[in-house]
């Protein structure tokens, strides 16, 4: 017998018109457990993804008018793509506010996905672990920068016995240098460590 | 109980410790420089593996092993915007003397239609290699038997006769473009179907979406011939090919006398000793048996030029795609 | 049946002791650099190349076959287990590949695609070799309007992977085709969205996108959940092993799997990811169906079996497939295969028309070694299926920083490049905010994968025809398509009607907005 997972990842899900009743998941939490992939949304980030879309068919529109095409380019020119995903989009965009106006006089707010189940903490440590590796990758080198980030994301899941995640990240480093660079002759940037040795 | 737990800690470290200077030993290994047949050699392929550029880096790489002129000899490649990326690698290698770019006719091509900050000139020419002749094919079943057929028809129809070949700005395109200016067509009008390599214009071709392809011999390769799918009306080498039975296009009356080329350059800022030698490299690799293998397997001519008669051949290449890109509006 | 006998004279002179040995490395080889996103099969093949021209063709050709599969499977493995598709063509994977793992259910999902890829490779091989003069006479009529055609109808048969409600599936792939549009557009040369870097003129390398949109963005929702998020150390392993129900239902996947691989691979063109879509779509409406007409319950969305082995098989066999035009017209579909090409030019292998009569021996020693090639790949993979379940069993921090370091390492191996690294981290955040506000991704790597061929065939066709649009409907095979494309989508609106009258008549509808928000 197979365990079904529980837990709000896979909530089991009815064709699509079946989740018109929003079903709140029967999670532990209130709010922790909504899915944010079927919840309505609520709140300011109701405008968010609107806007998103918004931005990029503005983006796809200007790209379609202002392309330069040859003089004599086969029609359709390369703008006319670009021109109909941009329409398409902002098209979408007007669809989801308005749709984010209704849903929320109808008072659907209530299993609404506010985001407060975000914790910005550890995505901002991830992230700034990323942008660190991508800066370094070149000056420390592969084995350095690649132990950095892992032990960065390992901290950032809660791994706290440092010297344990040190040596971890530095040997997860070091196998994927052996593997692909002496292994199968990927080159991978030596930095630093190329002076010293 | 406890004794295990330090065992198991202890084993844990033993294997870090050996990944770790394993690693260190690679990143030794990779960064030393050498000397005399252990000097690092690195080949930057403008290409994803499966191009042209590509294969020539790989059989260089594989003819320095073989025949013992380098061991230590890296391949990276670099693809991305007709091989400007790779060409921006170069010449932000300026000073080092121990890498070759893989070049040819299609980079030049590249650095006119992409807008590439570098250009051919900020960097250092080695030598050629190798070329490529370049023909133009119809389907068994057309109607055109020469050029003057297709010179006939193509004047009245240039709108509208489908014609294929390789990516737009590339090798292909330039070949189709001069081709068409040596009947009188003028080549921004030609309706060229740009497909991504030989292999989709042959399907192109056969298909009968396109009436006319324009590309490397050994892209049609076997299927030119009597009772292949394919007829080739004209080659582009300035003699007929030895053993291959199609007149060039010169031949024919019309003034055209191009090559797909592949040739080696290197990063600017090297001293005259240091060009010297990578030149010589190159020279004493394309006179050996090995490499001789490779152009039969390729099917590539063997058009080696030093370094002084392929600076003169690299200008007047830039002159004449500048002006057919010009031409073909892009 | 003259072609099975000169099969078997193929397997006779390729099953040596030495030969086996070629073949083990080639999928070991291939399994381990399909693991890797970004390094497929082709940059095995190539690193491979020089090595093969001292040994004999026999020898050679099996090394290639067991990388090519090998490599289409390891694919798979990371599919399932990280969310990271290592190549376009096991996107369709994913879907329910990784729900499986989440629900504890991988080394079933990891059985049935290697079991899957095995059972297609198998009869790829076998129609390649007994059908490719018609396969080749039959892709040749494919123009660009019949591949234009082809393109909608795979994107109307994934629109069943878009779950939850409509319009976020729709901006979702909007945002995939958008990102589409970036680089180089192929039809005129035209740069179109570069903002001035060179980087960007080839457009976003569909790694980074899967890459950032799948795997980092998915490490990313999870720190964001924190204790919300389900813990994957914590769910059931559960059997290691296919039960009698999971191979009941993976077999029918596996065949249907294998029929589109081998009818749609041999197109020139439309590259394995194609199929592997249509069948991941099929699948998921027979699955709806069964629940409709006889109550078994359908899976889909949660791990169901089928979405598995039959992209799988798809996958396999149209790389199979690909031997068709490759063999017959000296066309290669792939990167790979173009570089199996220059292999084959090297050992006299002159493919064309005319092959099966000319060098007889040699091709079907090549049949033979893909054969083999497949049987190494169930014999390798099959008994490692629950030990690479057992990496989902690792500490939660040390499982996400290690996708972490090889999502990186990933993309920095395209092209060694730095920019590169930037654009995933943009994507990555992309990734993160379609997440959290519940907007699918899946539909957005559709876009990318599709949108640009459909663009260039849709402009090519009517470059070929000189503006004229009737080439777009003009063959049997576009028609037959359109139909086809027309009955997918009527169906599902015609069930949706019927059961929202049913509803309608049960309760007042009062909330259908929240299905558009």
């Amino acid at each position: 017998m197979m365990s079904r997972s529980e837990g709000p990842v896979s909530v089991p899900e009815e064709a699509p018109e079946a989740r018109e009743d929003t079903r709140v998941p029967d999670g532990p939490g209130t709010t922790a457990a909504v899915d944010p992939e079927s919840a309505p949304w609520s709140g300011p980030a109701r405008w968010v993804v609107p806007a998103l879309l918004a931005v990029v068919g503005a983006v796809a529109l200007w790209g379609a008018f202002t392309v330069e095409a040859p003089p004599n380019a086969t029609r359709p020119g390369p703008g006319a793509f670009p021109g109909a995903v941009g329409a398409l989009l902002l098209v979408v965009a007007a669809c989801l506010a308005v749709a984010g106006l209704r849903g929320s006089r109808t008072g659907d707010g209530t299993a609404g996905n506010t985001l407060s189940w975000f914790g910005a903490r550890p995505v901002l440590v991830v992230m700034a672990g990323l942008v660190v590796h991508v800066a370094l990758l070149e000056v420390l080198g592969w084995l350095l920068a690649g132990a950095l980030l892992f032990w960065v994301v390992a901290y950032a899941f809660g791994a706290r016995a440092h010297l344990r995640d040190a040596v971890v990240a530095l040997s997860m480093s070091a196998a994927v240098q052996v593997g692909f660079s002496l292994g199968l002759g990927l080159s991978l940037p030596g930095g630093l460590l190329e002076l010293v040795l | 109980m406890r004794d295990r737990g330090v065992l198991i800690r202890l084993a844990g470290g033993l294997c870090a410790l050996l990944l770790v200077g394993t690693a260190l030993f690679d990143v030794r290994q990779s960064a030393a420089s050498g000397t005399g047949q252990q000097e690092k050699l690195l080949l930057i392929a403008p290409a994803a593996p499966g191009g042209g550029w590509d294969a020539l880096a790989r059989e260089m790489q594989n003819g320095l092993r073989e025949e013992d002129l380098r061991f230590n000899v890296e391949v990276r490649n670099a693809e991305g915007a007709g091989g400007t990326i790779g060409l921006a690698q170069t010449v932000n290698r300026a000073g080092q003397a121990n890498v070759l770019t893989m070049t040819g006719m299609g980079m030049v091509g590249a650095v006119e239609t992409t807008g590439s900050p570098y250009t051919m000139a900020d960097a250092t020419p080695v030598a050629q290699v190798a070329s490529e002749y370049l023909a133009v094919v119809v389907p068994a079943d057309s109607p055109y038997r020469t050029l003057d057929d297709l010179a006939g028809d193509w004047r009245e129809k240039v709108g509208t006769l489908p014609v294929s070949g390789g990516s737009m700005g590339g090798v292909d395109q330039i070949f189709a473009a001069r081709v068409a200016r040596s009947m009188d067509i003028a080549p921004g009008e030609i309706n060229y179907l740009p497909y991504s390599g030989g292999g989709e214009v042959l399907t192109s071709l056969l298909s009968g979406t396109s009436d006319v392809g324009f590309g490397s011999l050994s892209d049609f390769g076997d299927q030119i011939g009597e009772d292949a799918p394919l007829r080739a009306l004209a080659v582009s080498s300035p003699e007929r090919l030895e053993g291959v039975d199609i007149p060039t296009i010169v031949e024919q009356g019309y003034g055209v006398e191009m090559s797909n080329w592949r040739g080696v350059i290197a990063p600017p800022g090297l001293t005259g000793k240091e060009v010297e030698r990578l030149e010589e490299l190159v020279a004493t690799l394309v006179a050996t048996d090995s490499w001789a293998g490779t152009l039969e397997r390729y099917r590539w001519t063997d058009t080696h030029q030093g370094r002084e008669e392929f600076v003169g051949f690299l200008d007047e290449e830039i002159t004449m795609t500048r002006e057919t890109i010009e031409e073909l509006g892009l | 049946m003259e072609a099975l006998s000169l099969l078997m004279d193929g397997l006779a002179a390729a099953l040596t002791p030495q030969n086996l040995v070629w073949a083990f490395l080639g999928v070991l080889l291939g399994t381990a650099v399909g693991v890797l996103p970004g390094m497929g099969s082709a940059m095995a093949v190539a690193l491979l190349l020089p090595v093969t021209f001292r040994l004999d063709p026999t020898a050679a050709l099996i090394l290639f076959a067991g990388v090519y599969y090998g490599g289409m499977f390891g694919g798979a493995t990371t599919s399932i287990l990280l969310n990271t598709p290592g190549q376009a063509s096991s996107i369709a994977t994913t879907y329910e590949g990784h729900k499986m793992a989440l629900a504890g259910r991988a080394a079933q999902a990891l059985g049935t695609a290697v079991i899957g890829s095995f059972v297609a490779s198998l009869i790829g091989t076998l129609v390649v070799a007994l059908f490719a003069p018609f396969m080749v006479s039959v892709a040749l009529n494919f123009g660009p309007g019949e591949y234009f055609a082809l393109t909608v109808f795979s994107f109307v048969a994934v629109a069943a992977v878009v779950s939850g409600s409509v319009l976020r599936g729709l901006a979702s792939l909007l945002i995939g085709l958008a990102v589409g549009l970036i680089g180089i557009d192929s039809q005129s040369g035209t740069p179109r969205f570069d903002f001035g870097s060179a980087t960007m003129l080839d457009g976003i390398d569909i790694v980074i996108v899967t890459v950032g949109l799948l795997a980092l963005g998915e490490v990313l929702y999870v720190a964001a959940r924190g204790r919300s998020a389900p813990d994957l150390a914590t769910t059931s392993a559960g059997r290691p092993w296919l039960s009698r129900g999971d191979w009941a239902r993976s077999w029918r996947p596996w065949l249907r799997g294998t029929a589109l691989g081998s009818v749609f691979g041999p197109i020139p063109g439309s590259g394995a990811e194609v199929p592997t879509f249509l069948s991941l779509g099929l699948e998921r409406r027979l699955s709806a169906r069964r629940e409709r007409r006889r109550g078994v319950r359908d899976e889909f969305g949660e791990g169901a079996i089928e979405g598995v082995a039959g992209p799988e098989a798809a996958n396999n066999s149209s790389a199979a497939g690909t031997m068709v035009p490759l063999l017959g017209l000296g066309l290669p579909t792939s990167a790979t295969a173009a570089i199996m090409l220059a292999a084959f030019q090297q050992y006299g292998l002159q493919p064309g028309p005319v092959l099966f009569e000319r060098d007889a021996e040699l091709v079907w020693t090549l049949l033979a070694s893909l054969l083999i090639g497949s049987v190494m790949l169930l014999v390798i993979n099959l008994p490692f299926a629950p030990l690479w379940a057992k990496l989902l069993r690792l500490p939660k921090p040390y499982l996400y920083a290690g996708i972490t370091l090889f999502s990186v390492l990933a993309v920095y191996a395209i092209n060694t490049s730095v920019v590169h690294l930037v654009m995933l981290l943009a994507v990555t955040l992309l990734g993160l905010m379609m997440r959290a506000f519940g907007v699918p991704v899946a539909p957005a790597l559709i876009g990318v994968v599709l949108g640009p061929i459909a663009e260039t065939e849709f402009r090519r066709a009517l470059a070929a025809s000189s503006g004229d649009p009737s080439i777009l409907v003009g063959s049997g095979i576009s028609i037959g398509l359109y139909v086809l494309v027309l009955v997918a989508a009527a169906v599902p609106v015609v069930t949706a009607l019927r059961r929202r009258r049913k509803a309608r008549a049960s309760a007042p509808a009062e909330r259908e907005t929240s299905d558009l928000g």
